[in-house]
């Protein structure tokens, strides 16, 4: 039997709790139509990191022509989500029009 | 000129490093001025010359990177301040410039730029760049990879010779500084649209976050995505070490070994711990079977003392 520095009555327990967290997991996976309610408790999760803000936009709008933040147009608009559509980053110098 | 040759010149000039002040560069490498090349092949109209024409994409172009890298990181943007902050950034991408067609990545490196480069961050660079790793590993997080996690009958051929794969979406995390606090306080105080920061946009930043005190102390950390959430755990020292060991590859006992190799722990709080790291870790789907492998993973039969 292969020698290991951590009892084998130790590694039994690792195996004990492998068998028992995977067994939690798949008892605790939603039913289909139910997704989205978590199985885990946040003493197990640990801390939400995204203030339970699923829908953020970041990364969805990376590679993408909106004008958020790139600063179009003079400095007035620019890095205004505002700017979007209302000619500040016009390349031909027109003016935005007056709202 | 043709159009390959007008597609070479408007990327070249529009990927032109700007100025300080975030204006188009007058003259290029070559020392040719840029308002010529503009009106080589830019004409002007009523309002604007050709070299303010083609400065707005020149403009654009960069604002929009500056953008995409800094809002991956509004902590430490908070962290640092504006200003050494789009110190940071310019360099960064100076020396990082975005050569894919996606700017998902572009700050992937920013974290080993800013630990190479005290200057950016002066007396709080490890502070610094505990943060920024961890705004990192959300960003990997976020969007990392998922795997099937170990069915039962793949968690019953696990044995001390066996071999685990971790989710891809999983970090693991050695810090100094309990930053994960530091992070969501951060996050917490500023509204959605803060978030976005604009390091180039020289918005009015009065709403900035505040950052809370922070006194050093060990932490490892893990970031991982459970049910489409990012979730900061904190682990024993152990329990990370067991897990980087099967990052890297080891057996299950010999990752086991390693993390206790140190440890003051007597045996039997070893074996409790080791039983509930594995089964967070099995809980939380983290534990996988290594790729084309079909569970059958060879394991050593264990005679419990």
């Amino acid at each position: 039997m292969k020698t290991t520095t951590v009892s084998n009555l130790a590694l039994a327990a690792a195996f004990a709790g492998l068998l028992g967290g995977t067994a939690v997991r798949l008892n605790a996976q939603p039913l289909a139509g139910h997704t989205g309610v978590s199985s885990v408790s946040p003493a197990i999760a640990g801390a939400i990191a995204d203030n339970g803000q699923k829908d953020l936009p970041k990364h969805a709008c990376k590679g993408q022509n909106d004008c958020k933040g790139q600063g179009g147009g003079d400095k007035k608009h620019a890095g205004k989500n505002a700017c979007k559509g209302q000619g500040a980053c016009a390349t031909d110098g027109s003016k935005p029009p007056k709202s | 000129m043709n159009l390959l040759e007008l597609q070479r010149r408007m990327a070249e000039d529009v990927r032109r490093p700007l100025t300080e002040d975030y204006e188009m560069r007058s003259f290029a490498d070559d020392g040719r001025p840029v308002a010529d090349i503009a009106a080589s092949y830019i004409s002007p109209n009523s309002r604007l010359s050709s070299f303010e024409r083609l400065e707005i994409y020149n403009r654009q172009y960069w604002f929009r990177l500056i953008t995409a890298v800094s809002e991956d990181y509004p902590t430490l943007n908070a962290l640092l301040g504006q200003k050494r902050f789009d110190a940071l950034i310019l360099a960064y991408l100076d020396e990082h410039p975005s050569t894919s067609w996606t700017l998902r990545d572009l700050g992937a490196k920013l974290p080993a730029f800013l630990a190479a480069h005290p200057e950016f961050a002066g007396r709080r660079h490890r502070l610094a760049v505990d943060v920024a790793n961890l705004e990192l590993a959300y960003v990997d997080a976020f969007d990392g990879k998922q795997l099937d996690p170990l069915t039962t009958e793949e968690a019953q051929a696990i044995g001390a010779d066996s071999r685990l794969f971790l989710q891809p979406h999983l970090r693991l995390l050695e810090l100094a500084y309990p930053v994960d606090n530091l992070v969501l306080a951060v996050k917490k105080e500023m509204p959605e649209v803060d978030i976005v920061s604009s390091a180039a946009t020289h918005r009015d930043v009065t709403n900035r976050a505040k950052i809370p005190p922070v006194k050093r102390g060990k932490l490892f950390l893990a970031v991982h995505r459970y049910d489409d959430s990012v979730y900061y755990r904190r682990l024993e020292k152990e329990t990370f070490l067991l897990l980087e060991g099967l990052r890297l590859g080891a057996s299950v006992a010999a990752a086991a070994s390693q993390a206790f190799a140190k440890s003051k722990l007597t045996p039997d709080a070893q074996a409790l711990l080791l039983q509930q790291s594995f089964a967070h870790a099995s809980q939380l789907g983290w534990l996988c079977p290594l790729p084309g492998t079909d569970v059958a993973l060879p394991h050593l039969e264990m005679k419990v003392n």
